[in-house]
C-alpha cells in the first residue's frame, strides 16, 4: 500500500528513527511502511495518523482507489 | 533490532539454554558410560539434553509473543515458517530414503537441528523478500 509517509516526515524534518521512536516501533518498520513493503495494522495506522494529526486517508492511499498501481 | 527489549530478553534466555545444551551433550554420554544406569534413571539421563532444546523453542515462542513491533514480528514468524518447512522437508526426504533406499538411520534430534538451520535459511528469505525495490 502506497503512502505519503516519507513526504509528510520530510515536511516536518523528522528522521525515520525519530518517527519510529514516536510510534514505539523500529526504524526498519518505518522504512518498510514508507516503501510500501509492509502494510501497518489498523492500531498502528491510527497511531501514525495521531502522530501526524491527520486522518488515515490523508496518509495512506486506498489501494482500491489507487490508479497508479 | 537489538534495541527491542524482546530481543534482549530472548538472548538472556537463549544463551544460558545453549550453554546447558552443550554441557549436557558432552556430560550425559560420559555419565552413561561410567555409571551405566538402568531403567528409569537411564531414560531420565538420556532425555536431559532434549530439555534445553525445548527451552530454545520456548524462548522463540516468547520472543514472538513479546515483540511489540509488528513488522519485526512478521519477519520472525516468516523465519520460523521457513525453518518448519525446511525441517519437515528434510525429515520427509530422509525418512523415505531410510525406508526405501537403505539410507543410514539418523536420530530424530536431527529434526530440531535442521529446524535451527532452517532459521538461517529464513533469514536469507527475509533478506531477499525485504530488499528495497
Amino acid at each position: 500500500m502506497r503512502s505519503r509517509l516519507r513526504e509528510l516526515r520530510a515536511e516536518r524534518g523528522w528522521s525515520q528513527q525519530h518517527l519510529a521512536d514516536a510510534l514505539g516501533v523500529s526504524r526498519q518498520s518505518v522504512n518498510a511502511i514508507e516503501t510500501g513493503r509492509y502494510d501497518p495494522s489498523l492500531p498502528l495506522a491510527f497511531r501514525i495518523a495521531d502522530v501526524f494529526d491527520l486522518p488515515i486517508e490523508a496518509i495512506f492511499i486506498n489501494p482500491s482507489k489507487d490508479t497508479d498501481q | 533490532m537489538i534495541r527491542q527489549p524482546a530481543y534482549r530478553r530472548y538472548l538472556r534466555r537463549f544463551v544460558p539454554t545453549m550453554i546447558a545444551y552443550v554441557v549436557l551433550v558432552v556430560a550425559v554420554p560420559l555419565i552413561l558410560r561410567h555409571a551405566q544406569p538402568q531403567g528409569a534413571l537411564l531414560w531420565l539421563l538420556a532425555v536431559l539434553p532434549a530439555l534445553p532444546l525445548i527451552g530454545v523453542f520456548v524462548a522463540i515462542g516468547r520472543l514472538l509473543i513479546e515483540l511489540d513491533d509488528e513488522y519485526l514480528r512478521m519477519l520472525e514468524v516468516r523465519k520460523a515458517l521457513v525453518a518448519t518447512g525446511f525441517a519437515m522437508a528434510c525429515a520427509s526426504i530422509w525418512g523415505f530414503a531410510e525406508v526405501y533406499a537403505g539410507a543410514p538411520h539418523l536420530p530424530l534430534f536431527y529434526v530440531p537441528i535442521a529446524w535451527f538451520g532452517g532459521l538461517g535459511l529464513g533469514s536469507l528469505v527475509n533478506l531477499v523478500a525485504e530488499r528495497q525495490p
